[in-house]
């Protein structure tokens, strides 16, 4: 009975990462200050004999992966999610326990709970595959696990944990540094798209322009962005130098460079999925509308467009998720955002302050990224 | 009524049509028949300047084509393409009011005139209004062009190798139910196709193409019996005689005699009627209250020659 069974091989071998970086490696660092060096506990040394049932938890995990069930992916999913929402609340508790005692207390994320995070990811993104990631139950999940993370952050579980320290001392600044961040990267899509789907559209129309539209965004793709914030610093200051656009806020650092070049960078995404969108409408489809009697702009509003709509915001999609990452760099040129955290933690050697850039990047690169895929399916779906 | 006088395409020094003139009659059905390469297409997409001509006169319903809008034109005939071109993004109900839309029809009239077009084209409104084009299957999408290019009522109807990517039994299928809608509705038809039987089963006037120029033109009996030339005759072949029989319906020459053994079906043609007889090696097949003989196929044949 033990033939030919199907393992899942990926499962198996999450879970059992996951088990054995829980059981062996130390998951958190506790400092007495922000300074001194600190102690490294591993999972049970910090939370004790609870740490059975997480273990417990991975366990079940990893013999779930030799099941033959078809319900198997959506209990591992419910499994992570219990696991994940433990697990927080546990290093919480003890957070908070730890604390108690002196308020300077800080704790600090180790290499232990990095691996089981990135194992319960992938675990995930393992047992959603070939799912439909917009059904009921695992939108539930999803909004479970999340409201209960948000929950424990409200009550303060996570207060001695460093990067929440870092977050009180920084909280002005972090709400400032979120809206240029997305002023940033959305402004600079936006403008992306004003001028890419054109450009798009006309190396669709004019064949004979295809290579002189296309050719230049895909250099600009190539410049590496340090180089391209260094030759903009140049026209830019230029042009700080003349009144109305001093008022503005532009010269050679600041949000200008950054915004020129996160735009450029957009372009050759957006715009080549604009050709290929347009490029992709049948040929049939248009000769048809043409012997119905359909004058040029009529083909291009009722079929060229929304034919090609789905992979233009497709374009749109990868350019953003691109822009939210690339803006990071905007905190090296003084532009602001996300970027100045992790610019600033890399240069104080705290690797908590880069995690206060880096987690809201993460979470709006994936909210941003899941807003236009459901737009997509929509549009597609449209009868 | 269409009239081509000496109609010219040059494609950059390739001439694709070389001086074509014909006229179609109102409500005939006429097919351009030829090998690919001949110029039927061409010749087609001439009459509603999908393809601009380089010279010569065509004139639709009296009025010469450049003395109209292009679009105009165009929405005065109906026009099915052999791989549909059915708006993927629209539903069906979308594709058939396409000209409605376009000319303004209010929305209580396209939807009366969507359920008449899908019944008439033998689909169910009520299962395929709502249905996208990735949703049909080869023959239904090509039903639901037809009703596209009937919606708006237009006098003339352009085809070209419509029935061409569907497969062989549902392509005779269509063939034999388009036959029954123009028999209802009269249109004028132009029809390009390389296919013979197809040409012998649906035409009125078949028009033979080669090399941009006309070879012969005539009724199927004509072609077929009396070729121009050594070209129509091997381009019909010896079997084109046999196809001519699919022209007839069997019940139109039923004799009372009543006979043993299943009876064809109702819209059986003649060669089915012929071929039944070969297979059964009888002279006389039953039909429905009454038989075929092999006498009266051979009595209608002696009549086309005489």
């Amino acid at each position: 009975m033990f033939l030919k069974r199907a393992i899942d091989k990926p499962q198996m071998f999450y879970s059992i990462v996951a088990l054995l970086a829980l059981a062996f490696l130390k998951i958190v660092e506790v400092k007495p200050n922000r300074i001194a060096g600190g102690e490294k506990y591993t999972a049970y040394a910090l939370i004790g004999l609870p740490v059975l049932i997480l273990l417990g938890g991975f366990l079940v995990m990893a013999v779930l992966s030799l099941s033959p069930s078809r319900r198997k992916s959506l209990m591992s999913i419910i499994c992570g999610a219990l696991l994940f929402v433990l697990l927080m609340f546990l290093m919480g508790r003890k957070g908070e326990e730890l604390s108690a005692g002196s308020p300077a207390i800080r704790v600090s994320l180790s290499m232990g709970f990095y691996i089981v995070l990135v194992m319960l990811y992938l675990l995930f993104g393992h047992a959603i595959k070939g799912k439909d990631p917009t059904s009921r139950i695992i939108k539930l999940i999803a909004g479970v696990v999340i409201i209960s993370v948000i929950v424990m952050v409200y009550m303060g579980s996570f207060d001695a944990f460093s990067i929440m320290k870092e977050y009180q001392i920084k909280r002005n600044q972090f709400v400032d540094s979120v809206r240029t961040h997305l002023f940033l990267s959305l402004g600079s899509v936006l403008a992306g798209a004003l001028i890419a789907i054109p450009l798009g559209y006309l190396a669709y129309r004019k064949k004979n322009l295809e290579r002189a539209v296309m050719v230049p965004l895909s250099i600009v793709e190539t410049i590496p962005s340090l180089s391209l914030f260094g030759i903009l610093l140049v026209p830019l200051a230029g042009l700080g130098r003349i009144g109305f656009f001093r008022a503005l806020g532009i010269s050679g650092i600041g949000w200008a460079p950054a915004f020129v070049a996160l735009t450029l960078y957009t372009l050759l995404p957006i715009g080549r999925n604009t050709l290929v969108g347009f490029i992709s409408v049948s040929k049939d489809v248009i000769e048809a509308a043409m012997g119905m009697g359909m004058n040029k702009s009529q083909i291009f509003r009722k079929i060229e467009f929304p034919l090609a709509l789905p992979i233009i915001i497709t374009g749109v999609r990868i350019a953003l998720v691109q822009t939210i990452g690339g803006a990071v760099l905007a905190g090296l040129v003084g532009g602001g955002g996300l970027g100045t955290f992790v610019f600033l933690g890399l240069g104080e050697g705290s690797p908590d302050l880069v995690l206060l850039g880096v987690i809201p990047i993460i979470f709006l690169t994936l909210t941003m990224d899941g807003i236009l895929k459901s737009v997509i399916v929509r549009i597609g779906r449209r009868k | 009524m269409i009239r081509l006088i000496d109609v010219f395409k040059d494609y950059e020094g390739y001439e694709a049509v070389k001086g074509i003139s014909l006229e179609v009659k109102e409500g005939e059905l006429y097919v351009l028949l030829g090998p690919s390469g001949c110029g039927k297409s061409t010749t087609l997409r001439l009459i509603n300047r999908m393809v601009e001509r380089t010279s010569g006169d065509i004139f639709v319903e009296g009025e010469h084509v450049d003395a109209i809008q292009v679009e105009t034109l165009r929405k005065k005939m109906g026009y099915v393409i052999q791989s549909t071109g059915l708006f993927p993004h629209m539903d069906v109900a979308a594709n058939i009011a396409t000209v409605p839309h376009l000319l303004k029809w209010d929305e209580k009239r396209i939807k009366e005139r969507n359920r008449e077009m899908l019944e008439l084209v033998g689909l169910d409104p009520e299962v395929y209004l709502k249905k996208l084009p990735r949703e049909l299957s080869g023959g239904e999408a090509q039903r639901v062009g037809v009703a596209r290019a009937l919606a708006a009522d237009p006098h003339i109807l352009l085809m070209d190798e419509p029935f061409g990517a569907v497969d062989p039994i549902s392509r005779l299928r269509l063939q034999k139910e388009f036959k029954e809608i123009q028999k209802k509705l009269k249109k004028t038809v132009i029809f390009v196709t390389h296919d013979v039987e197809e040409a012998l089963l649906l035409g009125d006037k078949i028009c033979i193409m080669r090399d941009g120029i006309v070879v012969q033109e005539g009724t199927p009996e004509q072609v077929i019996l009396k070729p121009v030339d050594q070209f129509v005759q091997d381009f019909f072949g010896k079997e084109g005689a046999l196809s001519l029989l699919a022209r007839f319906k069997a019940k139109d020459y039923k004799e009372e005699t009543r006979v043993e053994g299943e009876p064809l079906s109702d819209d059986a043609s003649l060669k089915e009627a012929l071929s039944e007889m070969i297979l059964r090696s009888e002279d006389r097949v039953a039909l429905d209250s009454g038989s075929i003989s092999l006498e009266a196929i051979m009595k209608l044949i002696r009549g086309e020659h005489g």
